[in-house]
């Protein structure tokens, strides 16, 4: 089946001169033509991502508003969505009326800050739960993990190090410097091989998968 | 809850038999009990500081003895990736540092030096970078809470400067090796005045100006400035030795970054760490903390002896740590027991 100009050549050909303006840029430093161009891809990238914060509130403001008109929604989310919509687009008019004013630094100091906080310091409890109820030694595989957390957990508890010297934290920084490390490492390469093989896909026109409908 | 659900109490999770042994019971001690516990030690010592002592790890040492080797006119850039949500991980660690920062740039200043030729005698130069969308109001923070530290001759678009938040700093970064910073950054955020208009930051073009570059973003800082940094990567194999990179290290990798990262994050940055790509690292509120401690015992309130020392807590470090200590040790501990529970299970042949 011949391949459609719009939604797949046009896109291919785009993706392709990219990726080799970037590539290219990247290690044949020098060409002021290529440095220009690549300079300029990098802006349009800084506006694609700034349009693309714009987009999401719309997005957000459509799905959320069709939550609150749809009778059928349950009362729960309906409350939740008019709550969420009057946060968002107070805090961004105020934001983009003043961003310095005295109320835009009362909402993110007395609200964004406070809720931002107490949403991370609620994972401190369940991460000591888990611990607790998911670190049992039931394999040699699980009994490795395991027993290396519970290093690293009494290694990064200074009252341990007060009172029974730092042997114990000095271990747990062997870990950190040689196994971890060495695993760290490799899977770094693997990482960095993957995106030299997505960089090669695209130079070829074969990286179809921002395109929808999977990749290849 | 009906009583067949909830027999053995509140004590444990639902479903917890009355005759249940004792190791299949310590294994099922209900969530809400595990977390009151939690909660209970954080609170106290959030009311009553314990402030245990604690070493001053070999990471924070590093960074700290670097900052004293600086001299007049040397730049430090100290960017804000993450959100605020996280600064009570990472909070104790900027506070600290920008108190350092500034005592010791006070003292160079002090010595009336003018490297630049602008007329002013020349300190440390501090860059504040938000990088986050909320860098701003953590940065304000921890201005707030350590200003009445720094020393008299330390001003405002001499010494220090803070610069408003930009969109993506991945792209940004490029930017600013593309265009320079007076192009990027065009209104300073307390004066709106721009990069060259203002002493701090008008001798400061490119990355390779700067000399100490602190930051939370993983990759990004460490390809953009070991590629246009002041002391750029050599692979050079006889530069390698079997136990240190030389030529790669502090003070040679002087601009290479400096990361700010949580415990959790530390295997994660090691092997960048060891390859010499970070030249030091900061490892969460365990670092904060002792941060707090090293300036207590090094520096004086705006290096006058007679004002004391530089007070703990200037970002809760030491009240957080302690609170850490007692989390932790509960939770290692009822690990251990956890698992002596489910040893004796098993060997009794039962699966709950």
């Amino acid at each position: 089946m011949a391949m459609p100009y719009v939604s797949r050549r046009l896109p291919l050909a785009v993706l392709f001169i990219t990726t080799v303006i970037t590539i290219g840029n990247y290690f044949l430093r020098g060409s002021a033509e290529l440095s220009n161009s690549a300079r300029m891809l990098n802006n349009w990238a800084v506006v694609l991502f700034a349009f693309a914060l714009a987009v999401g509130l719309v997005q957000l403001t459509v799905l959320r508003t069709r939550w609150v008109m749809n009778p059928k929604e349950s009362m729960r989310r309906r409350v939740l969505s008019v709550l969420f919509l009057a946060e968002m687009w107070i805090i961004t008019i105020i934001g983009i009326v003043n961003s310095r004013g005295p109320e835009f630094t009362w909402i993110s100091k007395y609200v964004y800050t406070t809720l931002q906080g107490a949403q991370y310091g609620m994972i401190g409890f369940y991460i000591t739960l888990a611990c607790y109820r998911t670190m049992k030694v039931r394999r040699w595989d699980i009994a490795i993990f395991t027993i290396v957390c519970w290093i690293h957990l009494v290694a990064n508890t200074p009252l341990v190090s007060y009172f029974i010297g730092y042997g114990w934290f000095n271990f747990s920084q062997w870990i950190y410097f040689w196994p971890s490390t060495a695993g760290g490492k490799a899977l770094a390469m693997i990482a960095a091989l993957g995106m030299v093989s997505v960089g090669v896909r695209g130079m070829l026109g074969m990286e179809r998968g921002v395109l929808g409908g999977g990749g290849g | 809850m009906s009583k067949a659900k909830r027999e053995a109490g509140y004590l444990f999770e639902p479903g917890t038999k009355k005759d249940d042994p004792w190791y299949v019971k310590i294994q099922r001690l209900d969530s809400k009990i595990f977390i009151t516990v939690v909660i209970i030690a954080v609170s106290i010592v959030l009311i009553t500081p314990l402030n245990i002592p604690v070493f001053v790890e070999g990471f924070v040492l590093e960074v700290a003895e670097w900052i004293e080797s600086l001299e007049p006119g040397d730049v430090i850039w100290l960017s804000q990736h993450y959100s605020v949500g996280s600064i009570t991980d990472y909070g104790a660690i900027y506070t600290s540092l920008i108190t350092h920062i500034q005592l010791k740039s006070g003292a160079l200043k002090a010595l009336g030096r003018d490297v630049n030729g602008d007329g002013i005698p020349d300190g440390l130069k501090l860059i504040l970078i938000p990088m986050s969308v909320d860098g701003q109001i953590q940065f304000e923070w921890q201005i707030k809470r350590t200003k009445e530290y720094w020393p008299d001759n330390i001003v405002y678009g001499e010494d220090w400067v803070m610069w408003p938040y930009q969109v993506l700093s991945d792209f940004i970064y490029q930017k600013f090796v593309n265009e320079g910073f007076d192009k990027v950054y065009t209104k300073d955020f307390y004066t709106g005045k721009g990069w060259n208009e203002l002493p701090v930051t008008k001798f400061v073009r490119s990355p390779r100006d700067i000399d100490v570059n602190i930051g939370q973003d993983a990759t990004t800082t460490a390809r953009i400035w070991a590629l246009y940094g002041k002391d750029p990567i050599d692979h050079s194999p006889h530069k390698y030795t079997k136990y240190s990179q030389s030529g790669r290290r502090r003070p040679h990798a002087a601009a290479y970054p400096v990361q700010v990262w949580d415990s959790a994050a530390q295997a994660v940055a090691m092997p960048y760490y060891t390859a010499g790509l970070y030249a030091g690292f900061f490892n969460g509120v365990r670092n904060g903390g002792e941060y707090e401690m090293w300036l207590n015992t090094h520096y004086y309130i705006k290096n006058n002896p007679a004002l004391g020392r530089v007070p703990l807590n200037t970002g809760l470090g030491l009240n957080t740590l302690d609170a850490m200590n007692l989390a932790q040790t509960w939770t290692f501990t009822m690990m251990i027991i956890g698992n002596i529970g489910y040893y004796y299970q098993r060997r009794k042949g039962r699966v709950t």
